[in-house]
């Protein structure tokens, strides 16, 4: 008790245990416990209580609950891997032990150092180089000062050519950029921008798609069959359409773009796999809209647009950001299957040229990546939630 | 001229063989200003009424006539209390009004807009929960609101769809004398439909009870001529009070017990709901079911 730092006039009488009477806290618990709720963290809501003294007991328990079972059974997960990784095995590869597995990933961790610290390295050398360019640049410069002072044209004509030449020479230096192999850090980072782009192009083609489907009967009725029959279709299937269409019709200035075209075949099929569930649920929002709010906005003579941005996106918003979090995680799951055949350098392609590689150290990166993708679906996910719920509201208070 | 007319106003939902009549030949003449109360029981129609009186739903033969001018659609001119809110819970008690005020005087200035919003929400004293979502409200306060978002369309005639059905009995008289307070300042008229006798005695001037549909229809008018204000404990003693409650008591009854020896409504088959007897053996369950079958009277 002697943690809990608090104003209340007597908190000796309160025995140990005991619930504090309400209006005595220092702060209230209640809120923190509220707002983890509310953003699907409420694993942490004992944690806050017990710092509030508030049936600690019970918080212990709940803690020890929450904490200790899914521990448990991760340990007992990991007997099972070990005991799997002894036995399954070819000629050549072997499935990995956890602890290999862990050493793989202090190797990658290791590389990505490594890598990082060529980087600067090199980055220090060409600055270097482009210090002394820029000496002689300024030097040129002082002799060019003098050369125009003593009125010697000629002079001043190379002089100022050379001065122009050492300063782009020492651009030149900056703008190099080291190219190593991509660290495992650098495939994540392409393979998120990667999703964002194929899922904001999933929102912005079906959002409004859906809109229309959940305000029209006809509309619905046409667009159906489109959707039923391409909405189980692998992306598998999809890549080699996407291929063609993005080789037809993107073609890249030479030489490092941020957006290349395998990056976005691969973003291309996240798109047309992930539209599916915010399409169907923004339809099913739009047009389970409660009539009642309907014949609000009929008696208010709210005009069409008004109607839609007033009355039906807003109820329709929950269903929209559930639609949206299945079609961010459908994404993710796609993208790896996707970066592998489209060569995009994400964690997919990673995985694959990693198993190319074939040996039993590579088999443990490879198991490194699969929990590395499950983590970032899973925050993913979370970030999903809690737009979610932000955007959600009671429906029963209609 | 009649402020408000219905003129044989028929209404029926369905097509082909579902289609059932809900209003037949309703006429009613309101003037400006009065009370009025309409009674009946649940699911005879009064929705559909108040609907067609707001213009969201147009009949199928005669019409609604208001000041002169057949009704063709929903107009701010007639402020509809809906029975289950409808509020738009995402947004606040204060933001729901608005949204009417808004919409209605898109040209007047924020200050002058802002004032109507608040007016019209101190006039049912929710000037306290302005930032509150409805979804933290009582029922109670949820219906305040909706009336305030009403009032603050600066209505001729007010519309109130059962606007206290679903409120607790001592929310209920609160609102009700709000309401009046709220009438004797504007002078409204007021429409008032409900399914409580005593709700409609205390508040109307004439009282305007359904026959239970399809085809419903209105029954005898009893004019309230009890004069205002009204007192609650007062009326209980009235005599006047007495007669007209045994009066319109009497007519719906009348309208329940001629319903129920017509039989209007099929009775529905129940299936059969006996228990099977787990007890016994697989076996003899099997003869039972067979055995039922065979006499479908058991």
């Amino acid at each position: 008790m002697s943690t809990v730092s608090t104003p209340s006039p007597a908190p000796s009488t309160i025995p140990p245990g005991a619930k504090r009477p309400s209006g005595s806290p220092a702060w209230n618990a209640g809120h923190i416990t509220h707002a983890l709720d509310r953003i699907g963290l409420n694993y942490f809501s004992p944690l806050v209580r017990l710092a509030a003294w508030d049936e600690p007991g019970k918080q212990m328990l709940e803690i020890l609950r929450n904490t200790l079972l899914p521990i448990i059974a991760f340990a007992a997960f990991l007997a099972f891997w070990a005991v799997c990784a002894n036995r399954i095995h070819t000629d050549s590869m072997r499935i990995p032990t956890p602890a290999e597995t862990w050493q793989a990933w202090q190797g990658i961790v290791e590389f990505a150092r490594h890598e990082k610290q060529n980087a600067t390295a090199f980055h220090e050398r060409m600055e270097v180089l482009a210090a002394k360019q820029d000496a002689f640049a300024s030097q040129a410069a002082t002799e060019l000062a003098a050369a125009k002072a003593a009125g010697n044209a000629a002079q001043v004509e190379t002089l100022t050519a050379r001065m122009a030449s050492y300063r782009q020479h020492a651009t030149e230096f900056r703008k190099h950029v080291y190219v190593g192999p991509p660290t495992f850090f650098d495939q994540i980072r392409v393979s998120l921008f990667t999703v964002i782009i194929g899922f904001l192009a999933a929102t912005i083609i079906a959002v409004p798609l859906g809109i229309l489907c959940g305000l029209s009967k006809t509309f619905n009725t046409a667009m159906n069959p489109i959707i039923q029959i391409f909405k189980p279709v692998s992306p598998l299937a999809w890549l080699p359409i996407v291929f063609v269409a993005v080789t037809a019709l993107f073609n890249p200035p030479p030489g490092e773009t941020l957006i290349t075209r395998a990056l976005l075949i691969s973003a291309g099929t996240v798109t047309l796999c992930s539209l599916w569930p915010t399409l169907i649920n923004t339809s099913l929002g739009v047009a389970s809209i409660d009539p009642d709010h309907m014949n609000v906005a009929r008696v208010l003579k709210l005009n069409w647009l008004q109607r839609i941005f007033k009355v039906v996106l807003p109820s329709a918003l929950p269903l929209i950001f559930t639609g949206l979090r299945l079609s961010l995680g459908v994404g993710w799951m796609v993208l790896i299957a996707a970066d592998m055949l489209a060569q995009n350098p994400g964690l997919g392609k990673f995985v694959w040229d990693t198993f190319q590689n074939g040996s039993t150290a590579s088999m443990a990166q490879i198991v490194c990546a699969v929990f590395a993708i499950g983590l970032i679906g899973f925050a993913l996910d979370r970030i999903m939630l809690i737009l979610q719920r932000l955007v959600s509201f009671d429906e029963n208070a209609s | 001229m009649t402020y408000l007319e219905l003129s044989g106003v028929h209404k029926s939902y369905g097509s082909g063989n579902s289609r059932t009549e809900v209003l037949r030949d309703i006429s009613l003449k309101v003037e400006k200003g009065e009370f009025i109360a309409i009674l009946g029981y649940s699911g005879c129609g009064k929705t559909t009424l108040m609907s067609l009186l707001a213009g969201l739903v147009m009949p199928d033969a005669g019409g609604v006539i208001h000041k002169g001018r057949e009704v063709t659609g929903p107009s701010p001119e007639r402020g509809l209390v809906f029975q289950n809110y409808s509020l738009l819970p995402w947004l606040t008690v204060e933001q729901n009004v608005a949204l009417a005020v808004n919409h209605l005087y898109p040209g007047e200035p924020a200050r002058k807009r802002k004032a109507r919003v608040t007016d019209a929400l101190s006039m049912v004293n929710l000037s306290a929960a302005l930032h509150k979502k409805p979804g933290e409200l009582s029922g109670g306060m949820r219906q305040r609101t909706s009336v305030a978002r009403t009032l603050a369309m600066n209505p001729e005639i007010l519309l109130l769809d059962e606007p206290l059905s679903a409120l607790d009995a001592l929310t209920r008289s609160v609102i009700q004398d709000q309401i009046l307070e709220i009438r004797d300042r504007l002078r409204q008229t007021i429409i008032l439909v409900t399914n409580d006798v005593d709700e409609a005695l205390y508040m109307a001037d004439r009282i305007l009870p359904l026959s239970i549909g399809p085809g419903a229809t209105f029954g005898p008018e009893v004019i309230v001529d009890i004069p205002r204000p009204r007192s609650r404990s007062a009326l209980n003693q009235d005599e006047r009070f007495k007669s007209k409650r045994k009066q319109i008591i009497e007519y719906l009854l009348e309208q329940r017990s001629r319903t129920d020896t017509t039989g209007d409504t099929d009775p529905v088959e129940l299936p059969p709901a006996r228990p099977t007897d787990l007890s016994s053996s697989a076996r003899s369950i099997f003869k039972r079911f067979t055995s039922s079958r065979l006499s479908p009277n058991v």
